[in-house]
């Protein structure tokens, strides 16, 4: 939790399984024995140490939305140095991270209070536990006669008797106290052999480590009540079932005395102490411990995997959660809660942020732009959303004549998508309207495509778009042509001793947006103008061609090559690949598809090249030139 | 009416009522799908067998409140199905997890109580209690938020499960109309 946006989403997520929780344990409270109700907090425990939304996943569809929308309407006000208004609220861990800065915004120091309350309440539970161990250290050695019925009970029960056995004056109940050394501490006063052996049993069961793990998830929400109340209840259904394990120990008349040493107890006052377990747990508390002994006999029986199943899928609920998923906004959304749909729906992959750049220029969407747009333009284009204006950039159709209110659609196809040393994408975008209905009204010659230069990079979990240069109108020539000779390729370059082998190389990416249509006439397809930010590239095309030298004097030959990724190993055998010097790229190629996601998102980070000349075999391997859009 | 005369109708209701929890038949009305073997049928059969076995099954009575919570919930799906082609309670995930509980609990604890009885009369209470284990645990898996449908051995391995408790469901349908005929259909004296 690195602010108080992601403490909200991490509390409200964990406060929503804490109610289904007990909603489930109310329905479930004369039904399932106390070992189900006390052992179903352990989801909550869980539950806790989860971030929220961990791999998409959330317990309330539509909290995200919500939350990122109030985030996005009070931190747009502010200057916070913790939390940034158009960033998606994360949950990294289910701890404060604390970032040394000066706060800058009241939600700044609404955080660092937050965290400081974290470490002043661990702090208090830690003097609260020393303080009890030092009025623990002044307690006095037992009589023989306690210690000996001490030893008594843990020996007719099969238990260990703990190291230390105290008598504290003052204490109005035996109790067990430190989770490390325990000791047990007893009243003045003589003790039912039924009270030791409820401290006994909590300590064979490791209830102690438990108090200590509550006091520590309470200290990690400790401003919120509801959870308070949750691990209250965890601690009052330890000791039921305590009880229910007296119980099972006892019988006849020997449960009923220990009902009323219970019912003796109900007046009591009690402060619950870290590391501690008491048998006497407060007069509400003990009253529900009696409503649950009465119902000892009256729990059904042989239900036990019955009731692991029921816990089990409130586990698989509180923890797995639903589909967390956020409906895309639509095409002129301007309230802030279908803003905060478009900034949770930002791409996550470089297809996708093509695709969604495509179509929000098409359709002069700012809500779709911002599932692509890099972090400093989302202001302005939450700004322009808000106000129902279009967006500030040019219609990228334009250049063909075509205007905004056209309805003009179009494919695009991404030439050359080069990766950088530096993890960004360049490559060059084509538009082509060849394929939509109304390609038809073309005059010949007349261009149907145009391009623009494009650079692709990942901003946090995200991919951005930015345009390197204004749209162009392509040659009338490329009509649909995929791979062709018009549109450029990237040139590898290989020096092999006195040879020189230039490889051109046209690689073209695209997501399969058609959507295929039944009507009376048949099925017909369209293109998909609705955004895809989790696309990835379905369909390439590739093409070859290049020269050849042998010194200054140009020469003619068969070159075979092999497309490599980056540190891929230079290939053993080559295929069938190859073309002859010189030749032109975007004459030959083919392509494919893959639904899954193309195996390839790019073009090759080097090209690995055999020839013959003069009956001698070379190898080499051919590097891009560097590309220079902007 | 002798209990045995009780125990036999309420254990033919009990079966009845599995063939329409666990036998969807849909037919298009108002231009949706409706299940004509409703599952609030199914339930409202197990609610009077509950008052015709509760004398002999204490525990089964502690089903009572869960019965009608299904009931309802079944009714009022049926009924948005009716109106809007949809479940309503599928729209709430936290809601549909509680009932999911309440279901599971309710199927297990009443074949427990069924075994029982069933043991009283030595008529195979293990494979009833082995059919309501298998069936309980295929429920479970089913739940699990595995991509089932994006995986071929998921989607398989998910047919597989929907077939296995399709079987026991069927198994344990058998059992419960064999258990039935351990009880005579017409008055005789008390054994």
């Amino acid at each position: 939790m690195e602010h108080i946006w992601s403490f909200l989403l991490q509390t409200i997520t964990v406060s929503i399984a804490a109610a289904v929780l007990l909603i489930a344990k109310r329905l479930f409270l004369d039904k399932l024995s106390p070992r189900w109700q006390y052992g179903v907090w352990a989801i909550l425990a869980v539950r806790l140490l989860l971030p929220a939304g961990l791999l998409g996943r959330t317990l309330l569809p539509g909290l995200d939305v919500v939350l990122e929308a109030v985030k996005t309407g009070v931190e747009s006000h502010l200057s916070s140095a913790l939390a940034s208004p158009y960033g998606v609220t994360e949950v990294l861990a289910p701890i404060p991270l604390i970032r040394l800065v000066p706060p800058g915004s009241v939600t700044d120091v609404l955080f660092l209070l937050y965290a400081a309350g974290v470490i002043v309440t661990l702090l208090w539970f830690f003097l609260s536990y020393l303080a009890l161990r030092r009025r623990v250290a002044k307690g006095s050695a037992p009589s023989p006669d306690a210690l000996a019925q001490v030893d008594a009970v843990a020996a007719q029960y099969g238990l260990k008797a703990p190291r230390r056995v105290i008598v504290l004056p003052g204490v109005e109940s035996a109790f067990v106290c430190g989770p490390l050394s325990p000791v047990l501490v007893l009243p003045e006063r003589a003790v039912d052999d039924k009270v030791i052996l409820h401290e006994l049993l909590h300590l064979k069961y490791g209830d102690l480590w438990a108090g200590v793990g509550m006091c520590i998830l309470r200290c990690l929400h400790w401003c919120n009540p509801l959870l308070w109340y949750c691990w209250d209840r965890a601690q009052n259904d330890s000791e039921a079932l305590c009880d229910q394990r007296v119980l099972e120990r006892l019988e006849g008349e020997e449960r009923r005395e220990y009902g009323v040493i219970l019912l003796s107890m109900a007046d009591d006052k009690y402060a619950r102490a870290p590391g501690t377990t008491s048998m006497a747990n407060g007069g509400r508390n003990i009253k529900a411990r009696i409503s649950s002994i009465a119902r000892f006999k009256r729990y059904p029986k042989g239900v036990g995997l019955g009731s692991c199943c029921v816990a089990a899928v409130l586990a698989i609920a509180c923890l797995g959660g639903t589909v967390g998923a956020v409906e895309l906004p639509g095409q002129y959304a301007s309230g802030p809660l279908e803003l905060a749909q478009a900034q949770l729906n930002r791409a996550t992959t470089p297809a996708g942020a093509l695709d969604t750049y495509v179509k929000a220029l098409l359709a002069d969407s700012p809500a779709y732009l911002i599932m692509a747009a890099p972090d400093e333009a989302q202001a302005e284009l939450l700004r322009a959303a808000q106000a129902r204006e279009g967006l500030d950039a040019p219609y990228p159709l334009e250049p063909l004549g075509l205007s905004e209110g056209s309805g003009a659609q179009a494919d695009w196809t991404v030439y050359n998508f080069l990766e950088g040393s530096d993890g960004t994408y360049t490559g060059l975008l084509v538009l082509d309207t060849y394929r939509t209905w109304f390609a038809g009204i073309y005059e010949d010659g007349q261009s149907v495509a145009v391009s623009q230069p494009v650079r692709v990079f990942r901003q946090g979990n995200f991919w951005a778009v930015e345009p390197l240069d204004q749209w162009t109108t392509v040659d009338a020539r490329v009509m649909g042509r995929r791979p062709n000779s018009i549109l450029p390729a990237l040139t590898y370059t290989a020096h092999v001793e006195d040879f020189t082998i230039e490889v051109d190389y046209q690689y073209l990416l695209s997501v399969d947006n058609e959507v295929y249509s039944d009507s009376l006439f048949g099925s017909s397809y369209q293109l998909d103008t609705v955004p895809r930010p989790n696309a990835l590239f379905t369909d390439y095309y590739r093409s070859a061609g290049g020269r050849a030298w042998e010194d200054e004097e140009e020469v003619s030959l068969t070159v075979w090559y092999q497309s490599l990724n980056q540190n891929e190993a230079f290939p053993t055998e080559f295929g069938h690949s190859s073309f002859r010097t010189p030749e032109e790229h975007g004459l030959g190629g083919g392509g494919g598809s893959d639904h899954n996601g193309c195996d390839q998102q790019q073009s090759p980070a080097s090209i690995a090249v055999k020839f013959r000349y003069d009956g001698r075999d070379y190898t080499g391997i051919a590097w891009p030139e560097e590309v220079a859009y902007d | 009416m002798t209990d045995n005369i009780r125990i036999r109708q309420a254990l033919t209701k009990i079966a009845w009522a599995y063939v329409l929890l666990y036998l969807d038949f849909n037919l298009g009305v108002n231009g949706h799908s409706l299940n004509v073997l409703p599952n609030w049928a199914g339930y409202l059969l197990i609610f009077s067998a509950i008052a015709l076995l509760g004398e002999r099954l204490r525990d089964l009575l502690l089903l009572k409140p869960f019965c009608i919570l299904l009931g309802v919930v079944s009714a009022v799906d049926w009924i948005w199905v009716l109106l809007t082609g949809q479940e309503l309670t599928g729209r709430f995930f936290l809601f549909f997890i509680l009932i999911a509980c309440v279901g599971i609990y309710f199927r297990f604890q009443m074949l427990t109580d069924l075994a029982l009885l069933a043991e009283e009369c030595d008529a195979r209470a293990n494979s009833l209690r082995s059919c309501r284990n298998v069936e309980a645990v295929i429920q479970v898996i089913l739940m699990l938020p595995l991509p089932w449908e994006e995986h071929a051995t998921l989607s398989i391995i998910y047919g597989g499960l929907l077939v296995a408790g399709l079987i026991v469901c069927a198994f344990i349908i058998y059992q419960l109309f064999v258990l039935r005929n351990h009880f005579p259909a017409e008055e005789t004296s008390e054994p």
